[in-house]
């Protein structure tokens, strides 16, 4: 998942260097006699002197100068991703208000799906399955803990049945998909509650058996639903609690109904 | 006479009926992805010409639509690129209503990425309700009573439209 501190850094770096870049390449490229006479002659000084350096330093600029204004118009603004973030905030709170425990116990993660990955433990873990392949990402999460993540889930456009996760399952079928019920596998699950969660939550017991053995948290319920971006099949929202049974799942489609159109809104683009 | 404009908004609670699969014992609840339940839905009825215009209002927001179904009695309206049924338009004086569900059950053998066929589930039932109740005698007479008894069949589906 994104990091903030260094999105923040990057998208500021090539938000000032673009424009830096574009005044240098200006100036490599100016003449003599597009210099005003009004200049101070320091100035003029400067521009004649930077012209001496001109050639390469002035495509290097003019080419730095297009990749960072392409960089910076795809990371978008940080305040983009806040925005987008407190949406996950907001349908956590709506969703769980009132319910007992820990917030971190109850997540609203914003998955994209993407072509590629570069997560070599994700395709090389799982047969037939290529960087290529298609993928679900998660690219944001509700709350403060637990904001990186390295899962990626297999999400083939030419093998639908193969997705894999309620995120999956939710991206092949385009429906709003709800489980509740799963078995709870902390403790010392047995075998059958193993083969019982994998198979209801549409991923495979090796996936399971390795999140367990990392410490990963297992949900016991899900809420799944696609996210679509100019009317096209952007990625899904996956809704997980610890509680065996999410609140009611018709509040949770209306609330989306007021979100999904923002959330989309500011989803263009990314 | 005048043309007839109004605007309907829709329960996607009462429209978006739920089918249950069961995996290992658990339940597994689907519905209808929110962007294919249609909000609201926008009606232009042309009493003189026996026409009416149907067009939905989705989440995603307004969406060019192409004419991609024509038949001698209706057609169909799909969204650029959404593919979601976006508008129709009805001759009442043609309108039989199982052409009409045999047009929109044809839709989803196109293809499609993603799948729209709730969508098109969805607004058939909202579709066929809102014609069944609608009285459109002056256009045709005669078909009146032919049509009653199928239709008949929509109004415990959809009672919210009759009200």
């Amino acid at each position: 998942m994104r990091r903030a501190w260094l999105h923040a850094f990057i998208y500021g770096w090539f938000e000032v260097t673009k424009w830096a870049a574009a005044v240098l390449a200006a100036l490599l490229s100016a003449s003599r006699s597009v210099i005003p006479a009004s200049w101070p002659s320091l100035a003029e000084t400067i521009v004649l002197w930077v012209r001496e350096f001109a050639g390469w330093p002035l495509f290097a600029c003019v080419v730095y100068s297009a990749v960072a204004f392409g960089v910076s118009a795809r990371l978008k603004p940080p305040r983009t991703w806040k925005a987008i973030h407190d949406c996950l905030d907001d349908l956590q709170d709506y969703f769980f208000k009132g319910v007992e425990g820990p917030v971190h116990n109850h997540r609203v993660t914003l998955f994209k799906w993407k072509r590629w990955t570069w997560n070599v433990f994700a395709w090389s873990a799982r047969k037939k399955l290529w960087p290529w392949s298609g993928w679900l990402v998660p690219v944001g999460r509700s709350g403060h803990t637990m904001q990186h993540s390295w899962t990626r889930l297999p999400a083939s456009p030419k093998n639908p049945d193969s997705a894999e996760g309620i995120a999956g399952r939710v991206w092949a079928s385009n429906e709003t998909v709800v489980v509740n019920g799963l078995p709870d596998l902390h403790g010392n699950p047995t075998k059958q509650d193993i083969e019982k969660y994998a198979a209801a939550s549409f991923a495979s017991e090796e996936w399971i058996e390795q999140r367990l053995e990392k410490g990963s948290r297992c949900a016991r319920s899900f809420c799944g639903m696609p996210v679509e971006v100019n009317n096209n099949l952007w990625g899904v929202i996956v809704i997980d609690s610890q509680i065996e049974e999410l609140p009611d799942s018709s509040e949770l489609r209306r609330a989306y109904g007021l979100y999904g159109r923002l959330l989309g809104n500011m989803l263009q683009g990314i | 006479m005048a043309e007839v404009t109004e605007w309907r908004l829709l329960d996607p609670k009462e429209l978006d009926t739920p089918s249950w699969d069961y995996i290992a014992g658990i339940e597994i609840e689907s519905y209808a992805s929110p962007y294919d339940v249609p909000r609201a839905m926008h009606i232009q009825r042309y009493p003189d010409r026996c026409h009416l215009l149907v067009e939905f209002k989705y989440i995603g927001g307004k969406e060019e639509a192409r004419p991609e179904i024509k038949d001698e009695h209706a057609k169909l309206w799909l969204g650029r690129d959404s593919q979601r049924l976006c508008k129709a338009e009805i001759d009442l004086e043609r309108y039989k209503p199982e052409e009409m569900i045999k047009l929109i059950d044809n839709l989803p053998s196109k293809s499609q990425r993603p799948p729209r066929n709730d969508n098109y589930r969805i607004t058939k039932n909202v579709l066929l309700s809102y014609l069944h109740a609608l009285n459109y005698s002056e256009c045709r007479p005669e078909a009146e009573g032919r049509e009653r008894s199928w239709l008949a069949k929509l109004r415990t589906r959809a009672p919210w439209l009759s009200k």
